[in-house]
C-alpha cells in the first residue's frame, strides 16, 4: 500500500504525504500551495468559485470536467490530473481564449466568480469544437453564481470564445496529461493517514468488499458531494473511510438484452454525467432529469450509487429508478443479494445495508416504449435546484387499458416511495380521465407529506395528484414523449 | 474622446486568478479565527469558559466580552462589549489556532452559559412597539404636503392596497474577511471593506488611537451591495483584539452560513399605500406608510416611502416610517436600499390604478410626471424619465401591448409590464492624486475602493482621457488608507464623487505643462496661446497651429522627475442645492406564467435609463444588467426566513436561499439615455442602483396583466399564482 498522493497540478507533478486525508482539494490548493486563484464562496458545492477541472482515466477513456475543490477530499485525485485557474494561461502568460473572451466582454466585475466561470469555461472549451448550443452553455454555467454580471456577458464569452483556436498550447498540454494519466493508470492501493485520520482507496472490488468488511465503521466515499458537506459544514470527523472511485468495476455501464426487454446495469460508482452519457438520450424523461439535477460540476463527480445510498427522501433519482423498477446489488464480504430500490428504503436516514456490506450497482429495465416512461422535478429555480416533489411515472398501455404500472415519488414521505394504492387504482383499468380522477384518493393512502421551506404539505400532495393527471393528459394529447416539466404542477389541470 | 468601451483595467488579473482578495494576503505566523456562536434568540451570557478549548491542539487565545469591554462604547462594539445577546447565532468569542480547523474545534469546546429570555421573531408579534425613527437615511421619518387625508377622501377613485417586501441576504460572492496584525501601536488591516476611511474612523474610536496609526487596505472587493460596511466591525474588532492578545497577525473569514446573520440583511417591510386620482388621471393624493424591522441593538430604515415624495406630481403627499424591534439580525442598505421596496409598492400601485382607470401605464405616469420637485420646490438639474417612458416602450414594442390576458404562447401565457424606478444623485468628498513620470507613465490614486462596479476602470479612463493619453499609459491604485481620501462605495456615487477630483488634479497638471511648454524656446509650442493647447495621443498641440509634442518631452527637457498634483472635490450640500439630482429609468418585461403550473419566467427587459454622462458604455450595460438580475432575484426567489420558535435563520444555505442562475436570466436591452446636466461636474450621476429598483412591480404587473391576479407580496411565490383570482 502506499502512503502518499501523487496527481499532476498545473502540469507539474506533485507528490503528497501526511495529509489529513479530508482535507478538501481547496483547502490543500489554497492554504498549503498558497494557490489562492481558486476561491471558496461557500464550502458546500453550490456557488461554483472553487471549480477545477480534473482528468481521469474512465475505462479507455480519458475525460476532461469541471469539479467543485471544495467538497472533494484530496486523496481522490490520486492518479489525476488538476488544472486550476492559475493553470490555464499559456506560458508565455497569453491568455488562453475562455480567458481572452471574458475580458472582451466585460464578464467579470468583481470577479470572485470569475476562476470558477474560466475554469467551467475552460472544460467547454476542451470537450466542445464549436460553440454548443446556448441551453448547452446553460448546463455547463448552471452550477456557477455570479452576483454582479447578471450572466449575460459570461454566456457571450462562452459562445464568442470558440472563434480561432490556437491550438498548440493546448495540445501540448493535452499530450502531457495524457501520458501522465496513462502511467498512473494501474496505481495500486491507498492508505492516506493524517490527523488521526484514515482514508483507503481500493482498486478492485474484491479488495473492496474485504476492507469494508473488516472495517465496517468506515465510512464509504463516492463522489462526496454529500460526504463533503458532512465534513465542511457539520465538522464531522471521518475517522476511517474508503474511496471507493478507483474501483474499475463500479464505474462501468453495461447493457443486456433479455427476454423481456434491455437491462441496464450501472455500477454504483458511476458519475451522474457518464450515467447520462451511457444512457445516451434514452429514455428521454430520465435524460431531461439529469439535465435539471445539480450543477455540472456536482454531476462529474457525484455518483449514481451515492444518491440512492444517502438515502434521501428528495434525492431525484429514486422515484425515477422506482418506476424503471431498479434493483439494488449488494455485496457484503462474498455475499451478494438483490433488494428492490423501494424495499432499500426502510424509512427516514435508514436503508437496508448491513454492516460492511455496501452496493455495487443497480440494475433498471428500459420501458419498451420510451413514452411510458415521464418523470417531473418540480422545484422553483430553473436549475440546480432541489426539488420539492419529484414523480415518475411507468405505464404501459395495451388494448387502452393499464397493463403494466409502476410509480415513484420523492419528497412525499420520509423516503423515495413507490405508490402502490395509486398503481393498483390504475392497473387493468381502462386508460380514461375517468380512471386517473378515481386514482386520486389513493394518493391519500400512499403519501402523508410533510410541510417545510420548500412547499407545504397540502400543495405537495396537490402537485403529486396533478403530475398523474399532467402524465395523462400529455401522453393522450400527443404521441411524443413526455419530458420533466419545469417547475411546479397545475392546481386547476 | 477615447473609445469609451475599454476593458476592465483589473479584468487579466481576475481570469487568470492572480487577482487577489484581502482575506488571501499572506502573513508571517497567521492565526485563524473562528467564532463562538450562541443559540439563544434573546437573553445573557452568563459565562463563557475555554478551558475544555485551552487543551485542544494548536489554540492559541480567546477573546469575548471581557478582553472588549476596553473598547469605547459605540453602536460598533455594542455587540462585543455587552454580554446581552440579541439574535440567535450571535457570536459570543472568537478563538484563535495554529489552523482553521485547529480553531474550528476550539470555538467548538467553548462552553458558554446563557440565560435565555423571551424573545420577538417576528415583526407581527410586536407591532404595538413600532415606534417612528428620527431619520431615515439623510431624509426626515415623516412628511406631509399639502393635506393628503382630505385628498384621499374627495378623490374620485382610490386605490388602496398593502404591500409586502421579504428580508433578503446580499450574498456577496466573497464572505467578508480581514488579516490584521500590530506593528507595536500601529495596525494593519486587510479587510474586505466597502469605506476603508470609515473603518479607519471606527477603529480609531473603538480602540482609542490615532487614524494615523491605522492602516486599512481593501485593495480588491469579491462585491459587497451594502453589506461590507458598519456589521463587520464588531467582528473584525474581535480579530483585532486577538492579534494584539497574541502578537501574531490573525484572519478571521465568515462563512456562508454566518452571512445570512452577521453582516445585514435588506430589511422586511409591509406598506400601506393610497394614491387619490381625479377622473382625468392626475394624482390628487398619496399615502405611502412604511413598518419595517430593525434589531434590538441597532437601529436602521431603507429610505422606503420617500421616493415617493418625488416621483410624480401631486400636492398632497404624506409618508412615514414606522420600525419594530425584533430579536433578528440588523438590517444595512442593500442594493437600491429604498426605491427596491418603496417603488415596488409605489409602482405597483400604479398599475393598479391605471387598469381602475382605464389608463395605459405609460400615459398614466406621463401624465402625472413632476416637472419639479415638489418636496423641496426647486428645479431637478435634470430629468429625462419622459425620454426612458418614451424611447423604452419604443424599443419594447409597447404599443403592440395586447389585451390583459389574451397572449399566449404554448403552454406560456404572456404578460407585459412597464415601472419607473430613480435614485438620487450625490457625491461625497474625494481626493485624487496624479503623478506623472517623466517617460509619459501615469499614476493616479485614490483611497477608495471598487467593489467590483468599476472604479479601477472609471478612474483610469477619466485620468487618461483628461490627459489624452491611451488608458494602457496609466496605472491606478485604490483601496488603501495612505492613499489621498476617498469616499465609501455605495450610493453609485463613486464615480460622480472622484470624477471632478481628477478632473481638477489633471487639470492642474495640464496647465503646469502647458506653461512648461510655451515657456519652453525648445519647444514648438514656444510662445503659444494656452487656451490653445489640447493633450491629445500623449501630445500637447496647438489646436490652430498643428504643432505639438509629446508632454512627456517637455518635462524631459527640464530634467523633472515627474509631475504631481491633487484635486479635491466635495460632497454635496443637499440644503443649499439650487437643483434636485436624480437619475430615471423605466422597465418594461414580458413574462411567461406557465397557467397550469404556476411558473413565472421573465422573458425580456428592456430598461432606458437616464443618468448624465455615460463614461463607459460597456461598463453602464453591464452595471444595469447585473442590477436588473439582482432585482429579479428579489422579485422572484429572494427570501430568508426566520423560525418564529427559536430565532434561528431558516436554511443558511445557498441551496436553500436562492439566487437567479443564468437560466433564470431573460434578453437584455438597455437604452442609455445621456443627460447633458449643467448642475453637476461632468455631467456624472451614479448607476448602479438604478436597475435593481422598479423591475420587481414591472414583473408584478406583467403577473397581472398575464393571468389576472395581482400579487403583492415579494417575492413572487407559485402558490401566489395559482390560487384562485
Ligand atoms: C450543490 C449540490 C447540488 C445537488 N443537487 C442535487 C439534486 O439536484 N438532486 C439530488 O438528488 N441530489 C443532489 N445533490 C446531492 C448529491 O450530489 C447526490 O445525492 C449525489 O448523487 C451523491 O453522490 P456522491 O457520490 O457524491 O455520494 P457521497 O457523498 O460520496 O456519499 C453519499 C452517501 O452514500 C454512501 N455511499 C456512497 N456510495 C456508496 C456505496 N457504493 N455503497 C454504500 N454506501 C455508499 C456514503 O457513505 C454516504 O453516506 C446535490 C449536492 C450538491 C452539493
Ligand atoms: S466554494 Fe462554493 S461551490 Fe465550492
Ligand atoms: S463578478 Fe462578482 S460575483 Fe460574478
Amino acid at each position: 500500500m502506499r502512503d502518499n498522493i501523487s496527481f499532476l497540478l498545473n502540469g507539474r507533478v506533485e507528490h503528497v504525504a501526511d495529509v489529513c486525508p479530508t482535507t478538501t482539494l481547496l483547502q490543500w490548493l489554497r492554504r498549503v500551495k498558497r494557490l489562492t486563484g481558486t476561491k471558496e464562496g461557500c464550502a458546500e458545492g453550490d456557488c461554483g468559485a472553487c471549480t477545477v477541472v480534473v482528468g481521469r482515466v474512465k475505462g479507455e477513456a480519458i475525460a476532461f470536467e469541471a469539479i467543485n475543490a471544495c467538497i472533494a477530499f484530496l486523496p481522490m485525485f490520486d492518479g489525476t490530473t488538476v488544472t486550476t485557474v492559475e493553470g490555464v494561461a499559456q506560458a508565455d502568460g497569453k491568455l488562453h481564449p475562455c480567458q481572452q473572451s471574458l475580458v472582451d466582454n466585460h464578464a467579470s466585475q468583481c470577479g470572485f466568480c470569475t476562476p470558477g466561470f474560466t475554469m467551467s469555461l475552460y472544460a467547454l472549451y476542451r470537450n466542445e469544437a464549436t460553440a454548443p448550443a446556448v441551453s448547452a452553455i446553460e448546463e455547463a454555467l448552471a452550477g456557477n453564481l455570479c452576483r454582479c454580471t447578471g450572466y449575460g456577458p459570461i454566456v457571450q464569452a462562452a459562445q464568442s470564445m470558440f472563434g480561432g483556436r490556437p491550438q498548440a498550447a493546448d495540445a501540448e498540454r493535452r499530450q502531457v496529461e495524457v501520458d501522465y494519466l496513462a502511467a498512473a493508470k494501474h496505481g495500486e492501493t491507498l492508505c492516506i493517514t493524517g490527523e488521526d485520520r484514515r482514508m483507503l482507496v481500493p482498486r478492485s472490488e474484491d479488495e473492496l468488499a474485504a476492507l469494508y468488511l473488516s472495517r465496517p465503521d468506515a465510512t464509504i466515499v463516492a463522489g462526496a458531494t454529500d460526504v463533503g458537506l458532512w465534513v465542511t459544514k457539520q465538522d464531522r470527523l471521518l475517522n476511517t473511510s474508503i474511496y471507493i472511485g478507483r474501483v474499475e468495476e463500479l464505474a462501468r455501464v453495461t447493457r443486456s438484452q433479455t427476454d423481456l426487454g434491455v437491462v441496464i446495469r450501472m455500477g454504483a460508482g458511476v458519475t451522474h454525467s457518464d450515467a447520462a452519457r451511457a444512457l445516451s438520450g434514452r429514455p428521454a424523461a430520465l435524460h431531461e432529469l439529469w439535465r435539471r439535477f445539480a450543477g455540472e460540476q456536482v454531476r462529474n463527480i457525484g455518483t449514481v450509487g451515492g444518491n440512492i445510498a444517502n438515502g434521501s427522501p428528495i434525492g431525484d433519482l429514486s422515484p425515477a429508478l422506482i418506476a424503471l423498477g431498479a434493483q439494488v446489488l449488494l455485496r457484503r464480504g462474498d455475499e451478494r443479494r438483490t433488494v428492490t430500490l423501494e424495499n432499500f428504503f426502510i424509512g427516514y436516514g435508514k436503508q437496508d445495508l448491513r454492516a460492511g456490506e455496501f452496493l455495487t450497482g443497480i440494475e433498471i429495465m428500459l420501458p419498451a416504449d420510451s413514452a411510458d416512461f415521464s418523470c417531473h422535478k418540480v422545484s422553483k429555480r430553473m436549475l440546480d435546484d432541489i426539488s420539492a416533489v419529484c414523480g415518475a411515472f411507468n405505464i404501459h398501455i395495451q388494448e387502452s387499458r393499464v397493463a403494466q404500472v409502476r410509480i415513484g415519488f420523492g419528497g412525499m414521505a420520509a423516503v423515495p416511495k413507490r405508490a402502490f394504492a395509486v398503481e393498483a387504482a390504475l392497473l387493468g383499468q381502462p386508460w380514461t380521465r375517468a380512471t386517473v380522477d378515481a386514482a386520486l384518493v389513493a394518493f391519500e393512502d400512499d403519501f402523508s407529506p410533510i410541510s417545510d421551506a420548500r412547499a407545504s404539505a397540502s400543495y405537495r400532495m396537490q402537485v403529486a395528484k396533478n403530475l398523474l393527471v399532467r402524465t395523462f393528459v400529455e401522453r393522450t394529447r400527443t404521441a411524443t414523449p413526455t419530458q420533466v416539466t419545469d417547475c411546479a404542477a397545475s392546481m386547476s389541470e | 474622446m477615447s473609445d469609451r468601451s475599454v476593458p476592465r483595467y483589473e479584468a487579466a488579473l481576475k481570469v487568470t486568478g492572480r487577482a487577489a482578495y484581502e482575506g488571501e494576503v499572506p502573513a508571517v505566523g497567521l492565526l485563524h479565527a473562528a467564532l463562538v456562536e450562541v443559540p439563544i434568540a434573546r437573553g445573557d451570557v452568563v459565562a463563557v469558559d475555554a478551558s475544555e478549548a485551552e487543551r485542544t491542539s494548536g489554540f492559541a487565545t480567546m477573546v469575548s466580552y471581557a478582553d472588549a469591554e476596553p473598547l469605547k462604547p459605540s453602536p460598533a462594539t455594542a455587540l462585543i462589549r455587552d454580554r446581552a445577546v440579541h439574535f440567535a447565532g450571535q457570536p459570543v468569542a472568537l478563538v484563535v489556532a495554529d489552523t482553521l480547523s485547529a480553531a474550528r474545534d476550539a470555538a467548538r469546546a467553548v462552553r458558554v452559559t446563557t440565560q435565555a429570555r423571551p424573545s420577538v421573531t417576528h415583526m407581527a408579534q410586536a407591532l404595538n412597539t413600532a415606534y417612528v425613527p428620527a431619520m431615515v437615511g439623510r431624509f426626515p421619518s415623516v412628511s406631509n404636503r399639502g393635506d393628503a387625508t382630505a385628498a384621499l377622501a374627495d378623490a374620485d377613485r382610490v386605490v388602496r392596497h398593502r404591500y409586502e417586501t421579504a428580508a433578503n441576504i446580499h450574498h456577496p460572492l466573497e464572505p467578508h474577511a480581514v488579516v490584521c496584525w500590530w506593528e507595536g501601536d500601529k495596525a494593519v488591516v486587510h479587510t474586505s471593506t466597502q469605506a476603508v476611511f470609515g473603518t479607519r474612523a471606527m477603529i480609531a474610536h473603538a480602540f482609542n488611537m490615532p487614524p494615523a496609526d491605522i492602516r486599512v487596505i481593501s485593495r480588491l472587493l469579491g462585491g459587497g451591495f451594502g453589506c461590507k460596511g458598519q456589521l463587520w466591525w464588531p467582528w473584525m474588532f474581535l480579530a483585532m483584539l486577538a492579534a494584539k492578545k497574541t502578537g501574531r497577525p490573525v484572519r478571521l473569514e465568515l462563512t456562508r452560513a454566518q452571512m445570512f446573520r452577521l453582516v445585514g440583511r435588506r430589511q422586511e417591510t409591509v406598506q400601506d399605500l393610497a394614491l387619490g386620482f381625479s377622473t382625468n388621471g392626475c394624482l390628487t393624493g398619496i399615502a405611502h406608510h412604511v413598518t419595517a424591522q430593525s434589531s434590538t441593538h441597532a437601529e436602521y430604515s431603507d429610505a422606503t416611502a420617500v421616493y415617493t415624495r418625488y416621483l410624480y406630481a401631486c400636492p398632497n403627499v404624506t409618508t412615514s416610517h414606522l420600525l419594530v424591534r425584533t430579536n433578528e439580525p440588523q438590517p444595512v442598505p442593500m442594493r437600491a436600499p429604498g426605491t427596491a421596496p418603496g417603488l415596488f409598492a409605489l409602482e405597483s400601485a400604479m398599475d393598479e390604478a391605471a387598469v381602475r382607470l382605464g389608463f395605459d401605464p405609460v400615459d398614466l405616469r406621463v401624465r402625472n410626471f413632476a416637472d419639479h420637485d415638489q418636496e423641496a420646490g426647486r428645479p431637478w438639474s435634470s430629468n429625462s424619465l419622459r425620454d426612458c417612458y418614451c424611447i423604452g416602450a419604443e424599443r419594447f414594442g409597447w404599443a403592440r401591448r395586447p389585451a390583459q390576458g389574451t397572449a399566449v404562447d404554448g403552454r406560456w401565457r404572456i404578460g407585459w409590464g412597464m415601472a419607473s424606478t430613480m435614485y438620487p444623485a450625490i457625491r461625497q468628498a474625494a481626493k485624487v492624486r496624479v503623478q506623472l513620470a517623466a517617460d509619459g507613465a501615469v499614476l493616479v490614486q485614490c483611497g477608495t475602493q471598487d467593489m467590483g462596479s468599476g472604479t479601477y476602470t472609471a478612474l483610469g479612463q477619466i485620468t487618461a482621457d483628461a490627459l489624452g493619453v491611451p488608458v494602457d499609459r496609466v496605472t491606478v491604485e485604490l483601496g488603501d488608507t495612505v492613499l489621498p481620501d476617498g469616499p465609501f462605495s455605495g450610493g453609485s456615487q463613486v464615480t460622480a464623487s472622484i470624477f471632478p477630483a481628477a478632473a481638477a488634479a489633471t487639470a492642474k497638471l495640464r496647465a503646469t505643462i502647458a506653461a512648461m511648454a510655451i515657456a519652453d524656446e525648445a519647444s514648438p509650442l514656444a510662445g503659444q496661446r494656452l487656451d490653445d493647447l489640447e493633450f491629445r495621443d500623449g501630445s500637447i498641440r496647438s489646436r490652430s497651429g498643428n504643432v505639438g509634442e509629446p508632454w512627456a518631452n517637455v518635462l524631459a527637457r527640464k530634467g523633472t522627475e515627474g509631475l504631481e498634483a491633487e484635486g479635491e472635490s466635495g460632497a454635496t450640500q443637499h440644503p443649499d442645492l439650487t437643483a434636485t439630482s436624480m437619475g430615471y429609468g423605466a422597465v418594461f418585461v414580458e413574462i411567461g406564467v406557465n397557467a397550469g403550473l404556476g411558473e413565472i419566467r421573465v422573458r425580456r427587459v428592456c430598461g432606458a435609463f437616464a443618468a448624465g454622462r455615460i463614461l463607459n458604455p460597456l461598463l453602464a450595460r453591464s452595471q444595469y444588467v447585473g442590477g436588473l438580475v439582482g432585482g429579479i432575484g428579489m422579485a422572484l426567489h429572494e427570501r430568508t426566513e426566520t423560525d418564529r420558535a427559536t430565532g434561528r435563520m431558516l436554511g443558511e444555505t445557498l441551496a436553500d436561499y436562492l439566487i437567479p442562475t443564468h437560466a433564470d436570466m431573460p434578453e437584455f436591452d438597455i437604452a442609455l439615455i445621456e443627460e447633458d446636466d449643467p448642475h453637476l461636474p461632468g455631467s456624472v450621476k451614479g448607476i448602479g442602483m438604478l436597475g435593481t429598483a422598479g423591475i420587481q412591480a414591472a414583473i408584478a404587473n406583467a403577473v397581472f396583466h398575464a393571468v389576472g391576479k395581482r400579487v403583492r407580496s415579494l417575492p413572487i411565490r407559485i402558490e401566489d399564482v395559482l390560487g384562485r383570482r
